[in-house]
Protein backbone atom coordinates (compact mmCIF):
# COMPACT_ATOMS: atom_id res chain seq x y z
CA UNK A 1 0.00 0.00 0.00
CA UNK A 2 1.36 3.33 -1.08
CA UNK A 3 2.59 5.98 1.85
CA UNK A 4 -0.14 8.45 1.71
CA UNK A 5 2.48 10.78 2.79
CA UNK A 6 4.05 9.97 -0.19
CA UNK A 7 7.28 8.98 1.52
CA UNK A 8 9.25 5.89 1.66
CA UNK A 9 8.31 4.01 4.49
CA UNK A 10 11.33 1.58 5.07
CA UNK A 11 14.57 2.20 6.37
CA UNK A 12 17.32 1.49 4.08
CA UNK A 13 20.64 0.56 4.21
CA UNK A 14 22.77 2.05 1.20
CA UNK A 15 26.32 0.34 0.57
CA UNK A 16 27.98 3.21 -0.67
CA UNK A 17 26.93 5.35 2.61
CA UNK A 18 26.32 2.99 5.05
CA UNK A 19 28.73 0.38 4.29
CA UNK A 20 30.91 0.65 7.16
CA UNK A 21 28.15 1.65 9.90
CA UNK A 22 27.51 -0.78 12.20
CA UNK A 23 24.25 -2.18 13.26
CA UNK A 24 22.97 -4.03 16.07
CA UNK A 25 20.55 -6.63 14.98
CA UNK A 26 18.44 -7.72 18.34
CA UNK A 27 16.41 -10.95 18.47
CA UNK A 28 13.88 -12.10 20.74
CA UNK A 29 16.39 -14.24 22.44
CA UNK A 30 18.53 -11.29 23.16
CA UNK A 31 21.64 -13.15 21.58
CA UNK A 32 22.84 -9.77 19.95
CA UNK A 33 24.35 -9.45 16.50
CA UNK A 34 26.83 -6.45 15.38
CA UNK A 35 26.95 -6.16 11.71
CA UNK A 36 28.15 -3.59 9.44
CA UNK A 37 25.92 -2.51 6.54
CA UNK A 38 27.94 -3.96 4.15
CA UNK A 39 27.59 -7.64 6.39
CA UNK A 40 23.82 -6.94 6.03
CA UNK A 41 24.19 -6.90 2.47
CA UNK A 42 26.35 -9.49 1.72
CA UNK A 43 24.64 -11.94 4.02
CA UNK A 44 21.10 -11.63 2.01
CA UNK A 45 22.82 -11.86 -1.63
CA UNK A 46 24.51 -15.02 0.04
CA UNK A 47 20.61 -16.26 0.98
CA UNK A 48 19.18 -15.93 -2.41
CA UNK A 49 22.57 -17.67 -3.86
CA UNK A 50 21.54 -20.67 -1.85
CA UNK A 51 18.08 -20.47 -2.60
CA UNK A 52 18.80 -20.25 -5.99
CA UNK A 53 21.20 -23.25 -5.89
CA UNK A 54 18.68 -25.36 -4.06
CA UNK A 55 16.21 -24.30 -6.36
CA UNK A 56 18.63 -25.48 -9.44
CA UNK A 57 19.00 -28.57 -7.59
CA UNK A 58 15.85 -29.91 -6.91
CA UNK A 59 14.78 -29.05 -10.64
CA UNK A 60 17.95 -31.34 -11.84
CA UNK A 61 16.83 -33.99 -9.20
CA UNK A 62 13.32 -33.84 -10.94
CA UNK A 63 14.93 -34.07 -14.58
CA UNK A 64 16.77 -36.85 -13.73
CA UNK A 65 13.78 -38.90 -11.52
CA UNK A 66 12.01 -38.44 -15.14
CA UNK A 67 15.24 -39.19 -17.41
CA UNK A 68 15.37 -42.79 -15.36
CA UNK A 69 11.21 -43.39 -15.56
CA UNK A 70 11.60 -43.05 -18.95
CA UNK A 71 14.06 -46.18 -19.10
CA UNK A 72 12.70 -48.15 -16.45
CA UNK A 73 13.16 -51.38 -18.42
CA UNK A 74 16.75 -50.83 -18.10
CA UNK A 75 17.21 -48.87 -15.01
CA UNK A 76 16.57 -50.39 -11.78
CA UNK A 77 17.88 -47.39 -9.18
CA UNK A 78 19.18 -44.89 -8.92
CA UNK A 79 20.69 -42.70 -5.85
CA UNK A 80 21.95 -38.86 -5.55
CA UNK A 81 25.38 -38.49 -3.32
CA UNK A 82 27.08 -35.40 -3.14
CA UNK A 83 31.10 -35.99 -3.19
CA UNK A 84 33.10 -33.35 -2.39
CA UNK A 85 32.30 -30.22 -4.80
CA UNK A 86 30.26 -32.62 -6.88
CA UNK A 87 26.77 -34.46 -7.15
CA UNK A 88 27.26 -37.67 -8.39
CA UNK A 89 24.31 -39.91 -9.43
CA UNK A 90 24.63 -43.73 -8.75
CA UNK A 91 22.83 -46.06 -11.80
CA UNK A 92 22.20 -50.01 -11.41
CA UNK A 93 20.93 -51.51 -15.01
CA UNK A 94 18.76 -53.90 -15.10
CA UNK A 95 21.16 -55.91 -16.78
CA UNK A 96 23.99 -57.65 -14.65
CA UNK A 97 26.44 -56.64 -16.70
CA UNK A 98 27.39 -52.79 -17.73
CA UNK A 99 25.37 -51.88 -20.54
CA UNK A 100 27.16 -49.85 -22.85
CA UNK A 101 23.91 -48.76 -24.42
CA UNK A 102 22.71 -46.76 -21.22
CA UNK A 103 26.11 -45.65 -20.42
CA UNK A 104 26.25 -43.62 -23.76
CA UNK A 105 22.96 -42.25 -22.73
CA UNK A 106 23.73 -41.37 -19.41
CA UNK A 107 27.48 -39.67 -21.23
CA UNK A 108 25.04 -37.46 -23.32
CA UNK A 109 22.66 -36.83 -20.26
CA UNK A 110 26.11 -35.58 -18.35
CA UNK A 111 26.84 -33.14 -20.77
CA UNK A 112 22.71 -31.83 -21.18
CA UNK A 113 23.16 -31.40 -16.95
CA UNK A 114 25.68 -28.87 -16.99
CA UNK A 115 22.70 -26.45 -17.62
CA UNK A 116 21.83 -26.96 -14.35
CA UNK A 117 24.22 -24.22 -12.09
CA UNK A 118 25.17 -26.25 -9.19
CA UNK A 119 28.58 -26.96 -9.90
CA UNK A 120 29.97 -30.39 -11.16
CA UNK A 121 27.50 -33.60 -11.89
CA UNK A 122 28.72 -36.96 -12.12
CA UNK A 123 26.62 -40.11 -13.60
CA UNK A 124 28.25 -43.34 -12.03
CA UNK A 125 27.21 -46.82 -13.46
CA UNK A 126 27.47 -50.01 -10.82
CA UNK A 127 26.45 -52.97 -10.32
CA UNK A 128 23.31 -53.35 -7.98
CA UNK A 129 24.90 -56.64 -6.71
CA UNK A 130 27.75 -54.50 -5.23
CA UNK A 131 25.66 -51.70 -5.31
CA UNK A 132 26.52 -50.60 -1.35
CA UNK A 133 30.50 -51.02 -2.56
CA UNK A 134 29.58 -47.52 -3.93
CA UNK A 135 27.07 -45.72 -2.21
CA UNK A 136 25.89 -46.18 1.39
CA UNK A 137 22.08 -46.07 0.70
CA UNK A 138 21.70 -44.71 4.33
CA UNK A 139 23.25 -41.70 3.49
CA UNK A 140 22.30 -40.92 0.16
CA UNK A 141 19.04 -39.84 -1.68
CA UNK A 142 17.12 -42.34 -3.49
CA UNK A 143 15.81 -40.94 -6.21
CA UNK A 144 14.31 -43.52 -8.69
CA UNK A 145 13.34 -47.51 -8.87
CA UNK A 146 13.62 -50.38 -6.35
CA UNK A 147 15.63 -49.14 -2.96
CA UNK A 148 18.62 -50.97 -2.21
CA UNK A 149 18.89 -53.25 0.57
CA UNK A 150 21.86 -54.78 1.54
CA UNK A 151 22.51 -58.39 0.81
CA UNK A 152 21.54 -60.55 3.80
CA UNK A 153 19.48 -58.10 5.46
CA UNK A 154 16.14 -59.12 6.41
CA UNK A 155 13.07 -56.87 6.48
CA UNK A 156 10.96 -56.40 9.41
CA UNK B 1 51.76 -31.17 -15.82
CA UNK B 2 54.02 -33.50 -17.37
CA UNK B 3 55.74 -32.48 -21.16
CA UNK B 4 53.08 -33.23 -24.35
CA UNK B 5 56.14 -35.88 -25.33
CA UNK B 6 56.09 -37.62 -21.58
CA UNK B 7 52.54 -38.21 -22.03
CA UNK B 8 52.42 -39.20 -25.50
CA UNK B 9 55.34 -41.63 -24.78
CA UNK B 10 53.01 -43.16 -21.37
CA UNK B 11 50.24 -43.54 -23.91
CA UNK B 12 52.42 -45.54 -26.17
CA UNK B 13 53.96 -47.28 -22.81
CA UNK B 14 50.40 -48.44 -21.92
CA UNK B 15 49.16 -49.01 -24.55
CA UNK B 16 51.83 -51.72 -25.29
CA UNK B 17 51.04 -53.66 -21.96
CA UNK B 18 47.16 -54.23 -22.91
CA UNK B 19 48.28 -57.01 -25.07
CA UNK B 20 50.17 -58.89 -22.83
CA UNK B 21 47.49 -59.40 -19.72
CA UNK B 22 45.46 -62.28 -20.02
CA UNK B 23 42.07 -62.45 -21.06
CA UNK B 24 40.50 -63.48 -17.96
CA UNK B 25 41.84 -60.34 -16.21
CA UNK B 26 39.51 -58.10 -17.86
CA UNK B 27 39.24 -55.93 -14.50
CA UNK B 28 42.91 -54.85 -15.82
CA UNK B 29 42.65 -54.84 -19.04
CA UNK B 30 39.89 -51.94 -18.28
CA UNK B 31 42.13 -50.23 -16.00
CA UNK B 32 44.88 -50.05 -18.14
CA UNK B 33 42.81 -48.90 -21.33
CA UNK B 34 41.31 -46.20 -18.86
CA UNK B 35 45.05 -45.21 -18.51
CA UNK B 36 45.89 -45.29 -21.84
CA UNK B 37 43.43 -43.20 -22.66
CA UNK B 38 44.10 -40.55 -19.89
CA UNK B 39 47.32 -40.03 -21.16
CA UNK B 40 46.29 -39.74 -24.72
CA UNK B 41 43.94 -36.55 -23.56
CA UNK B 42 46.46 -35.48 -21.32
CA UNK B 43 48.75 -35.51 -24.17
CA UNK B 44 46.30 -33.16 -25.91
CA UNK B 45 45.63 -31.06 -23.37
CA UNK B 46 49.04 -30.26 -22.65
CA UNK B 47 49.33 -29.32 -26.62
CA UNK B 48 46.49 -27.17 -25.96
CA UNK B 49 48.33 -25.26 -23.24
CA UNK B 50 45.85 -26.75 -20.36
CA UNK B 51 48.04 -26.66 -17.52
CA UNK B 52 45.64 -27.07 -14.65
CA UNK B 53 45.00 -30.89 -14.81
CA UNK B 54 46.01 -31.82 -10.82
CA UNK B 55 43.56 -34.96 -10.92
CA UNK B 56 40.32 -37.12 -12.01
CA UNK B 57 38.38 -34.71 -11.08
CA UNK B 58 40.17 -31.03 -12.76
CA UNK B 59 40.68 -33.47 -16.09
CA UNK B 60 37.01 -34.31 -15.94
CA UNK B 61 35.91 -31.01 -15.46
CA UNK B 62 37.65 -29.75 -18.58
CA UNK B 63 36.64 -31.87 -20.67
CA UNK B 64 32.99 -31.39 -19.06
CA UNK B 65 32.72 -27.81 -19.84
CA UNK B 66 34.61 -27.49 -23.00
CA UNK B 67 32.68 -27.71 -26.31
CA UNK B 68 35.64 -29.00 -28.24
CA UNK B 69 36.48 -32.03 -26.38
CA UNK B 70 32.88 -33.14 -26.28
CA UNK B 71 33.38 -36.03 -28.54
CA UNK B 72 36.49 -37.37 -26.42
CA UNK B 73 34.38 -36.48 -22.61
CA UNK B 74 31.43 -38.62 -24.17
CA UNK B 75 34.00 -41.66 -24.04
CA UNK B 76 36.15 -40.72 -21.79
CA UNK B 77 33.74 -40.58 -18.80
CA UNK B 78 32.15 -43.83 -19.71
CA UNK B 79 35.48 -45.45 -19.87
CA UNK B 80 36.55 -43.71 -16.53
CA UNK B 81 33.48 -44.96 -14.42
CA UNK B 82 34.28 -48.16 -15.93
CA UNK B 83 37.74 -48.35 -14.30
CA UNK B 84 36.82 -46.85 -11.50
CA UNK B 85 34.23 -49.16 -10.47
CA UNK B 86 35.48 -52.56 -12.36
CA UNK B 87 38.25 -52.72 -10.04
CA UNK B 88 36.83 -52.50 -7.06
CA UNK B 89 34.34 -55.41 -7.76
CA UNK B 90 34.39 -59.10 -6.10
CA UNK B 91 32.68 -60.47 -9.65
CA UNK B 92 34.38 -58.24 -12.19
CA UNK B 93 34.20 -60.45 -15.16
CA UNK B 94 30.74 -60.63 -14.52
CA UNK B 95 30.44 -56.96 -14.92
CA UNK B 96 32.77 -56.81 -17.92
CA UNK B 97 32.70 -59.93 -19.80
CA UNK B 98 35.71 -60.63 -21.70
CA UNK B 99 33.67 -60.39 -25.21
CA UNK B 100 32.76 -57.24 -24.21
CA UNK B 101 36.51 -55.74 -24.35
CA UNK B 102 37.39 -55.58 -28.07
CA UNK B 103 33.93 -54.58 -29.46
CA UNK B 104 32.86 -52.04 -26.42
CA UNK B 105 35.86 -51.02 -24.13
CA UNK B 106 38.26 -50.77 -27.26
CA UNK B 107 35.26 -49.92 -30.47
CA UNK B 108 33.35 -47.61 -28.21
CA UNK B 109 36.02 -46.00 -26.04
CA UNK B 110 39.92 -46.35 -26.81
CA UNK B 111 39.69 -46.19 -30.52
CA UNK B 112 37.34 -43.22 -30.55
CA UNK B 113 39.15 -41.22 -28.38
CA UNK B 114 42.61 -41.87 -29.46
CA UNK B 115 41.20 -41.07 -33.12
CA UNK B 116 40.07 -37.69 -31.90
CA UNK B 117 43.00 -36.83 -29.84
CA UNK B 118 45.15 -37.54 -33.31
CA UNK B 119 42.92 -35.70 -35.44
CA UNK B 120 43.11 -32.69 -32.63
CA UNK B 121 46.21 -32.46 -31.96
CA UNK B 122 47.44 -33.09 -35.79
CA UNK B 123 49.88 -35.77 -34.62
CA UNK B 124 49.23 -38.46 -37.14
CA UNK B 125 51.79 -40.35 -36.12
CA UNK B 126 50.46 -41.10 -32.55
CA UNK B 127 49.84 -45.29 -31.78
CA UNK B 128 46.62 -46.70 -33.34
CA UNK B 129 47.03 -50.02 -34.42
CA UNK B 130 44.46 -52.08 -33.23
CA UNK B 131 45.21 -53.97 -30.06
CA UNK B 132 44.95 -57.84 -30.28
CA UNK B 133 44.21 -59.59 -27.13
CA UNK B 134 46.45 -62.73 -26.04
CA UNK B 135 44.14 -65.56 -26.18
CA UNK B 136 45.51 -67.50 -23.27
Amino acid sequence: MADPTGKDQFQRIREATDGETPYVLHPENNDLFVRTGKQIIASCQLTISLDLWLNELSAMMKEVHDWAGHRADRIRTCYCVPQGPSIVFFFSPQSNQFDFDLADELAAFNLHLRKFNIGMAEVRQVPWREFDRFVNPTSSRWLYGEQFRPFGAVAT
Amino acid sequence: MASSSGHLAQWQHNRELIPLIPRRYTDWIVTVSFYTALHAVDYLLSKDGVSTIVDHRSRNSVLLTTNKYNFICKRYLQLFDLSQTVRYLAEPAAWVPFNKIESDVFGRYLYPIEESVRRLSGNTEAPQAPITIDPA
